[in-house]
């Protein structure tokens, strides 16, 4: 075991240190944080000898330039990215030995939102309640270094790795421009008339350039959503689709509020969640209505997937 | 009550759909004995106003099996026998330093700053839920002579400890962050502390009343609080 040291020379546009989030504490307000994309990132860290919830770099739509200083084994997942240690271009979805003195440089994303980057080791990073992940709006002093900056330092021990591995063509992110998301009615679904409805599951939706962690928005209203009053507060899950007094839909996501009182009109099922993980601004959606037994034979297919790779 | 499904892996109890103290005992009621039974599959509760979401693991559970067992809980009738024992007696500044929003909130509701003051004082609060930040109490119902409108356009930022009002609700916020309430004062107590093993002062079903204190005693705890000569639980009076 030896020290490898890591220097973020560029951040990139916006790369955190994240886990599988804090579960549990919602109801004092705290939402549960980790991974948008949690296959891209199980996938990253069982290609490092990592266990699936060691902390990783969460890299949204610019990576950053790492100095590293003592060997490290890293892997990259997710969205397509540019890849170049020392200058030369390098692969995802393997595992790397990074040679100590070396410099990483992840480039743009194209197609999709977030890649991973994991790295084999003990993190020797904070962590709050349980979780490494930052809060948004209100981050604890503690977590300050795990969103990272100009000149951030990540200290790593890092374990000899003897098994080189590489991922499977089929479970790699796959860029598609026509992407469906599979949803169930949510609690005030029958707030929206039937011609809400047509339009909700027929006409595509594009991706507002305001999405982030918190919540990934559509620029199209639903036309003449009639929603006078506003509701009880009441809890929101990740996943929940809730339309503002436009008729705006917006997807909530790990960083969004714990409770609001827009109508929860449906809910993406939660094997489509790492779908939303990887949308990007502009591109077009279409949501389609599913049954609870559907989901969650779905949901039962991603487990049993996760569990293969981790 | 009426119990649905949530999303893939939970379950949405919602009773009379209203903001009510009774409603809301029954509610958190209805969490705490969840919490303490764990019916298998069980993660957790997120108990609202007047709903509850229970989350499970589609794995180990499924909705209806959930729905028969929490169909059979049954909750006290009598209110008061399923109430937290817990009072908070919060210390608020109400001097114009720490209440920008206080005499122009005054002058709209044709009434005296003294006079919002006694009125917002003199209640016991109900904890109805957290939400919206870390530690962020939903606290009501204030008299109706204070229903207070949300600013038009919210503050950037909100210094931790502020009192605001919004409809027929105060809370004190947890933390700097952005904030549509009308300020009316300032608490010295941390309402969130990271560093502490439980971060949070407040939890649903507390009572909470707000004590005037002057700027000398505000600035008096503050310190205290910096140097960790405050107890917090002189503030909370258990079994009341």
């Amino acid at each position: 075991m030896w020290e490898t040291r890591l220097e973020f020379t560029r951040p990139g546009l916006q790369t955190s240190i994240q886990d599988m989030g804090r579960e549990g504490r919602q109801s004092q307000g705290v939402p549960r944080g980790g991974v948008m994309d949690t296959r891209s990132m199980l996938i990253a860290n069982s290609l490092v000898g990592n266990a699936a919830n060691n902390p990783i770099l969460e890299i949204a739509l610019i990576g950053p330039k790492i100095k590293v200083t003592g060997d490290a084994y890293i892997a990259v997942t997710g969205a397509p990215i540019d890849i170049k240690v020392n200058g030369v271009s390098s692969v995802m979805y393997e595992t790397l030995h990074i040679q100590s003195g070396s410099t990483i440089e992840l480039g743009a994303i194209s197609d999709g939102a977030r890649s991973y980057l994991a790295i084999n080791g003990e993190w020797k990073i904070d962590r709050w309640q349980g979780s490494c992940s930052p809060l948004p709006i209100i981050n604890p002093k503690s977590l300050l270094s795990n969103q990272i900056l100009k000149n951030s330092k990540l200290i790593i021990n890092t374990q000899k790795l003897i098994n080189k591995k590489n991922c499977p063509p089929n479970l790699r992110f796959r860029f598609d421009t026509q992407m469906t998301l599979s949803v169930l009615q949510g609690p005030e679904f029958g707030l929206l008339s039937s011609v809400n409805q047509k339009y909700f599951f027929e006409s595509a939706f594009t991706i507002h350039k305001n999405s982030n962690r918190m919540a990934v928005s559509m620029i199209e209203c639903i036309p003449n959503f009639e929603n006078e009053h506003e509701l009880i507060s009441s809890a929101n899950l990740i996943g929940t689709i809730q339309l503002t007094k436009e008729g705006q839909p917006m997807i909530l996501m790990n960083d969004g509020g714990t409770t609001g009182g827009y109508p929860r009109i449906a809910n993406v099922i939660t094997a489509d969640l790492p779908k939303i993980a990887q949308l990007k601004t502009g591109q077009k959606i279409k949501f389609q209505l599913v049954d609870l037994d559907f989901a969650v034979n779905e949901y039962k297919k991603e487990k049993e997937l996760l569990l293969s790779i981790a | 009550m009426d119990i649905i499904p949530y999303g893939d892996h939970a379950i949405l109890i919602k009773f009379e759909n209203k903001i009510d103290i009774t409603v809301n005992q029954k509610v958190i009621a209805l969490s705490n004995i969840i919490k303490n039974t764990k019916p298998i599959g069980y993660r957790y509760c997120i108990p609202a106003y007047c709903s509850l979401t229970v989350v499970f693991d589609p794995l180990k559970t499924n909705f209806q099996k959930l729905k028969t067992k929490i169909s059979n809980i049954q909750i006290k009738k009598d209110p008061t026998k399923f109430e937290v024992a817990r009072t908070l007696s919060i210390p608020v500044c109400y001097d114009n330093k720490y209440a920008p929003d206080l005499k122009a909130f005054a002058k709209s509701k044709s009434l005296s700053t003294e006079e919002i003051i006694s009125i917002h004082s003199e209640n016991i609060y109900h904890v109805y839920m957290l939400g919206f930040l870390p530690g962020f109490a939903y606290l009501g119902k204030c008299d109706k002579s204070i229903k207070a409108n949300r600013l038009s356009s919210p503050r950037l930022k909100v210094p931790a400890g502020s009192v605001g009002l919004a409809g027929l609700q105060t809370a004190i916020y947890p933390c700097e962050s952005p904030g549509g309430w009308q300020l009316i004062g300032r608490t010295p107590i941390r309402i969130f502390d990271e560093a502490a093993e439980n971060p949070f002062l407040f939890q649903e079903g507390d009572k909470v009343r707000f004590r005037q204190i002057s700027e000398e005693e505000y600035k008096g705890l503050e310190v205290d609080i910096i140097l960790d000569n405050f107890d917090s639980e002189i503030i909370i009076d258990v079994g009341n």
